[in-house]
C-alpha cells in the first residue's frame, strides 16, 4: 500500500495520510490505557470480594452481628468476637483526634496567618517531616521513651483525677492512651496540610472586611476565618480519623494488646488492626483464627471506607479540586 | 483633632492570649519530631558501625546479634521492585485520567476510586496479597520477598496516580492544541509532549511515593515475612528494615533494641535522604 | 543559498515548487495546480455544548491569499478557524457539521483521517506556544517528528527563514525555545508550523499577545507567505485586516455578515452592521 490515501476519497486529491500502521496506534494506546484503568477498578472490587471469601469461616460461626458486637475474643478457646477490638479502636482514635485535631489546627492557622514569612516554608516542611517517620519507628519510640518517660505523670493524672469519668486505676505500661498519642502525632501532619489548604481559600475580602472593622488578628480568625473553613477542618480530621482507624504497627506496639474493653484511658486495649499484625503469625494454620482476623479486616476496611469517604466528600466542597 | 478609640483592654489582652497559645501549639506540633530526631540519633548512633552495615543478623539471643545487612539489602530489594511495578503503571492510569478520561463518568468513577484506594490500610493490602498469592497455589504458596513488593505497589498505586494527575494537569492545555494542530494523534500528543513536560513532577512524585514505601511493615509481614539471611532470592523469604526492627522491638534484650535504634536511625535516614531529594528536585524544576 | 524571500504579491500565483528550498520528501501526491489551496466552507454550523456558535456559514477562502475574520468577541470568528483544522473536535461538548473544503475534498467527510487534516492546515495561535522542553531546532522539527517524517537541517532552516527568523537564531539552534522574546517565540511556532509544509495557515489572533514591533514583523511576514499558502487570519484589529488581508470576511453572532474585498468592506461595506463595526460604533 503506497504511503497515501487509503481510499481516494471524493474530491479526487488527496492529503498525506499516516500508514496503517501507525493508524492502528490510535486506538490501541487509547484502549490499552482504558484497560489499565478498569483493572484498577476492579482491583478495588477484587479486595471487598477476596477478603469477605476469607472471612467466612469466621462470619458464618459467629454471625456478622456477633462477631462485631459481642464481646469475647478468646485465642486459646478458638472464640472470635471482636467487640473489645471495635472499642480499642474508637476509643484509641477519638483520643487521637482530642490530642491532634487542635494542635493541628492551630499550627495551620499560625503558618498561614501569623507566622513571619521567613519561617512560613521551614514551619511547613518541619511538621509535614513527621508524616515522613515510619510507623514503625514510632512505635519503638513509643515503647522506649514514651511509656517509660510518661507513665509517673500518667499515675499522677491518674489519682488526682479519678473523679473523671474513665481515669482513675493503676497505669499500664503500654495503654490507650499512649496508643492514642502516638496516633495523634501521626495524623497531624496530614490533618494540619488539608487545613492549612482549607484556611488558604478563605477570601481575602472576608479578612480584610474584618479587620477594616477594627477587630484584631484573633478577632478576625474567630469571624472571618475560622467559620469559613470549618467544615473543610472537620472534612481534614475525618481523613486523619480514617488514618488512625486503620494504623498498625505503630499501634501494636504501644497498646498493650489485651482484647478487654478499656475501662479507663490508662488500661491496655486492643484495636482492629493490632490484633492482625500481632496473632497473624500464630494464626496460620488455624483457618477459623486466620478467618477471624479477615474478618477483622473486613470490617477495619468497611470502617475506612466509611470514614474517608464521607471526609472527601466534605472537603471535596471547600477546597476546589 | 479627635481621638482615636482604643482597642480595649480586654480585647487586647485576648488578641495576645490567643495568639500566643497558638504559637505554643505550633511548638507542641514540633515537638515528637524534635525528640524522635534525638533519640534517634542518641541511641542509635551507637549501633552504627561498619559491620552494622555488613553483617547478617544473627538470631542468636544471647550471643552477638548481628548487624542488618540483610534487612538494607532486602528494602532495596522489595521497594525496587514495587517502584518497577508501581510508577509505570500509576503514570499510564494518570495519563489516561487526563488525557482521555477528563470530564468522562468513566474518568471521573476511576478517579474516585483510586481515590478510596489512598485511605485503605496498609495492612489490608498485606491481607489481599496474603490470601491472593501466598496462600492461593496460583503462583506457588509460601512467602516471598516478590509477593511483599507487589503489595507494596498496590500501596504506592494511588499516591503515584494522585500525584501524577496533578503534574499532567499543569501541563498547559496550548501545548497540547500545538501538537495535536501540527497533525500529530492523541498518543504521541501524550507521550511526546505531555509526558516529557510533566516528567520532573512526576519524578517527584514517584520518590515520596518511594520514600513512603520504603518505611512500611504491615504489608510486608504476611507477604516477605522475616529472614535472617541475605538473600537475592525474589521469590523466597525476604527480610527488610522495617521487619527487622519490628522483630528486634519485640525482644527483650538490651541489644537487639540497641539494633533496632540503629536500624531505626537507618531507615528514617534513608526516608529522608529520598524526601529531600524529591523536594529539592521539585525546587529546581520549577516549572513556569 | 537561494533567498527565499518572495516579493510582494501582485495577484498572480507564484510558482508552487521549491517553496522552502527542500527536495520534496514525495508523501501522497498533492494536486499542484493554481486553484490549489482554496478553501470553502459550505453550510457549517458548529456547537459548543447547547450553544449554536456558527449559524449556517458559507464561505469562500481564496487560494494563496490572506483573508481575515474580523467581529466583536463571540462572534465565532475563533470557531470557524478551529473547525477548519478540525480542532473544534478535541473540546468535548463541541460538535461541528456541514462541509469544509480543501479544493474540492470534504475534511469532514467520514473516510478522511483527522492528523492528516492538521497536517495539511497549519495553525498558530494567540499565545505562542513553543514546546517548553525542545530547544529552537527541534521546536521546528516537532511538528516532522511528530508526523513521523525525517528531518533535515536544511529544513529547518528553510522553515526558520520562511518566518524571517533564521537570522536571530541561527547561532542559538539548541538553546531553549521558551527563551525567546515573545515576538520570536510567535514566529518560532510559525516555522513549526511551516516545517510541516502546509497548504493553508490558520491564524488565531497571532499578535494579538505581542508588542507593537513584533506585531509588524508578523504582518509582513502574513505578506510574504500568502503566495505560497493561503492564510486565514482571525482578528480584532482591523487596521491590522486592512494592511495585511486580501478580503476580509465581516462575522456578528455565529453568521456571516458580509466578505468582499478589504478596501471595500472598510469603505463602503454593503451592509449596514458592517459599516457600524468597521466604524467603530460597537465591538
Amino acid at each position: 500500500m503506497e504511503a497515501g490515501s487509503l481510499r481516494l476519497p471524493p474530491g479526487g486529491r488527496s492529503l498525506d495520510e499516516r500508514s496503517p500502521a501507525s493508524r492502528a496506534a490510535d486506538p490501541f494506546f487509547r484502549w490499552g490505557l482504558t484497560v489499565l484503568a478498569t483493572l484498577v477498578l476492579a482491583l478495588i472490587a477484587f479486595f471487598f470480594i477476596f477478603l469477605v471469601s476469607k472471612a467466612q469461616p469466621a462470619l458464618s460461626k459467629f454471625g456478622l452481628l456477633g462477631f462485631v458486637f459481642k464481646d469475647n475474643w478468646d485465642v486459646s478457646r478458638n472464640i472470635y468476637e471482636a467487640w473489645s477490638l471495635v472499642v480499642g479502636t474508637i476509643v484509641t482514635s477519638v483520643i487521637a483526634l482530642v490530642l491532634g485535631v487542635p494542635v493541628a489546627v492551630a499550627a495551620a492557622l499560625y503558618v498561614t496567618e501569623l507566622c513571619p514569612a521567613r519561617a512560613k516554608g521551614a514551619l511547613t516542611i518541619l511538621i509535614d517531616l513527621l508524616a515522613a517517620v515510619p510507623s514503625v519507628v514510632y512505635g519503638l519510640w513509643g515503647v522506649f521513651v514514651l511509656i517509660p518517660h510518661l507513665k509517673p505523670a500518667e499515675q499522677w493524672f491518674s489519682d488526682t483525677f479519678s473523679f473523671l469519668p474513665f481515669v482513675g486505676g493503676s497505669v499500664a505500661g503500654p495503654n490507650v492512651f499512649i496508643a492514642g498519642l502516638i496516633l495523634a502525632i501521626m495524623i497531624l501532619p496530614i490533618v494540619s496540610a488539608i487545613s492549612r489548604e482549607v484556611i488558604l481559600t478563605v477570601p481575602r475580602d472576608h479578612k480584610e472586611a474584618a479587620l477594616a472593622l477594627g477587630a484584631t488578628r484573633w478577632e478576625m480568625l474567630r469571624i472571618a476565618v475560622l467559620p469559613y473553613s470549618r467544615s473543610g477542618i472537620v472534612g481534614a480530621s475525618m481523613l486523619g480519623l480514617g488514618r488512625a482507624i486503620g494504623e498498625t504497627i505503630a499501634v501494636t506496639l504501644v497498646v498493650g494488646n489485651a482484647p478487654n474493653v478499656p475501662h479507663q484511658i490508662f488500661d491496655q486495649g486492643y484495636t482492629l488492626a493490632a490484633v492482625i499484625a500481632n496473632e497473624f503469625g500464630e494464626a496460620a494454620n488455624n483457618p477459623l483464627h486466620v478467618g477471624a482476623l479477615i474478618a477483622a479486616g473486613l470490617v477495619l476496611f468497611v470502617l475506612t471506607l466509611a470514614v474517608n469517604a464521607a471526609a472527601r466528600a466534605i472537603v471535596n466542597r471547600t477546597v476546589p479540586a | 483633632m479627635t481621638a482615636l478609640t482604643a482597642v480595649s483592654g480586654r480585647r487586647r489582652r485576648t488578641d495576645r492570649a490567643a495568639r500566643g497559645v497558638l504559637l505554643a501549639l505550633t511548638g507542641v506540633a514540633l515537638i515528637p519530631l524534635v525528640l524522635v530526631v534525638y533519640y534517634l540519633l542518641k541511641r542509635g548512633l551507637g549501633a552504627i558501625s561498619w559491620d552494622f552495615f555488613t553483617t547478617d543478623p544473627t538470631g542468636s539471643f544471647l550471643g552477638d546479634p548481628g548487624g542488618i545487612k540483610s534487612a538494607i539489602l532486602g528494602t532495596i530489594e522489595i521497594v525496587a521492585l514495587a517502584t518497577l511495578i508501581a510508577v509505570p503503571v500509576g503514570v499510564l492510569v494518570a495519563l489516561y485520567l487526563v488525557e482521555f478520561g477528563r470530564g468522562k463518568r468513566f474518568g471521573n468513577l476511576v478517579r474516585y476510586f483510586v481515590d478510596v484506594m489512598t485511605g485503605v490500610p496498609s495492612i489490608v493490602f498485606g491481607l489481599f496479597i496474603y490470601i491472593v498469592l501466598v496462600t492461593s497455589s496460583f503462583v506457588g504458596v509460601g512467602f516471598a520477598g516478590w509477593k511483599g513488593g507487589v503489595a507494596l505497589a498496590l500501596l504506592m498505586l494511588p499516591v503515584v496516580i494522585r500525584s501524577g494527575e496533578v503534574v499532567l494537569l499543569l501541563v498547559p492545555d496550548g501545548l497540547r492544541e500545538a501538537a495535536l494542530a501540527l497533525g500529530a494523534p492523541r498518543w504521541k500528543v501524550a507521550l511526546r509532549v505531555v509526558l516529557p513536560s510533566a516528567l520532573p513532577g512526576l519524578i517527584t512524585g514517584s520518590l515520596l511515593a518511594i520514600a513512603r514505601a520504603a518505611g512500611e511493615t504491615a504489608p510486608l509481614l504476611f507477604t516477605s515475612a522475616y529472614v535472617l539471611g541475605t538473600s537475592f532470592n525474589l521469590d523466597g523469604r525476604m527480610n527488610s528494615l522495617p521487619l527487622q526492627i519490628f522483630s528486634d522491638v519485640g525482644q527483650a534484650q538490651d541489644r537487639l533494641v540497641q539494633r533496632a535504634w540503629g536500624a531505626a536511625l537507618t531507615l528514617v535516614a534513608l526516608v529522608l535522604l529520598l524526601t529531600l531529594i524529591a523536594r529539592l528536585f521539585q525546587r529546581r524544576n520549577r516549572y513556569t | 543559498m537561494t533567498d527565499q524571500r518572495i516579493s510582494e504579491e501582485t495577484g498572480a500565483v507564484a510558482p508552487p515548487v521549491q517553496r522552502l528550498g527542500v527536495p520534496e520528501a514525495a508523501p501522497a501526491a498533492k494536486k499542484v495546480a493554481s486553484e490549489a489551496r482554496a478553501v470553502r466552507l459550505e453550510a457549517l454550523n458548529a456547537w459548543y455544548g447547547d450553544h449554536h456558535t456558527i449559524k449556517d456559514l458559507t464561505l469562500d477562502f481564496a487560494a494563496n491569499r490572506a483573508t481575515a475574520l474580523i467581529g466583536p468577541s463571540g462572534s465565532g470568528k475563533s470557531t470557524v478557524v478551529r473547525c477548519i483544522n478540525r480542532m473544534h473536535e478535541e473540546l468535548p461538548a463541541a460538535r461541528a457539521e456541514g462541509r469544509v473544503l480543501l479544493d474540492e475534498l470534504d475534511l469532514y467527510d467520514r473516510a478522511v483521517d483527522v492528523t492528516a487534516v492538521r497536517r495539511a492546515i497549519g495553525m498558530v495561535f494567540q499565545k505562542p506556544n513553543p514546546f517548553p522542553t525542545m530547544s529552537i531546532f527541534d521546536n521546528v522539527a516537532a511538528g516532522l517528528r511528530l508526523t513521523s517524517r525525517k528531518v533535515d537541517d536544511e529544513h529547518v532552516e528553510g522553515a526558520l527563514r520562511g518566518a524571517n527568523l533564521w537570522e536571530e537564531v541561527k547561532d542559538r539552534l539548541s538553546k531553549p525555545g521558551i527563551g525567546l522574546s515573545g515576538g520570536q517565540q510567535q514566529r518560532l511556532c510559525i516555522a513549526r508550523a511551516l516545517a510541516v509544509e502546509p497548504e493553508v495557515i490558520l491564524m488565531d489572533e497571532p499578535a494579538s499577545a505581542l508588542d507593537p514591533i513584533s506585531t509588524l514583523k508578523i504582518e509582513e511576514l502574513v505578506q510574504e507567505l500568502k503566495s505560497r499558502v493561503t492564510i486565514i487570519i482571525v482578528t480584532h484589529n482591523m487596521q491590522q485586516a486592512a494592511r495585511v488581508a486580501d478580503s476580509t470576511a465581516f462575522m456578528l453572532e455565529g453568521e456571516l455578515v458580509e466578505v468582499g474585498p478589504t478596501e471595500k468592506i472598510f469603505t463602503n461595506p454593503a451592509d449596514e452592521r458592517t459599516e457600524r463595526y468597521v466604524t467603530g460604533k460597537f465591538g
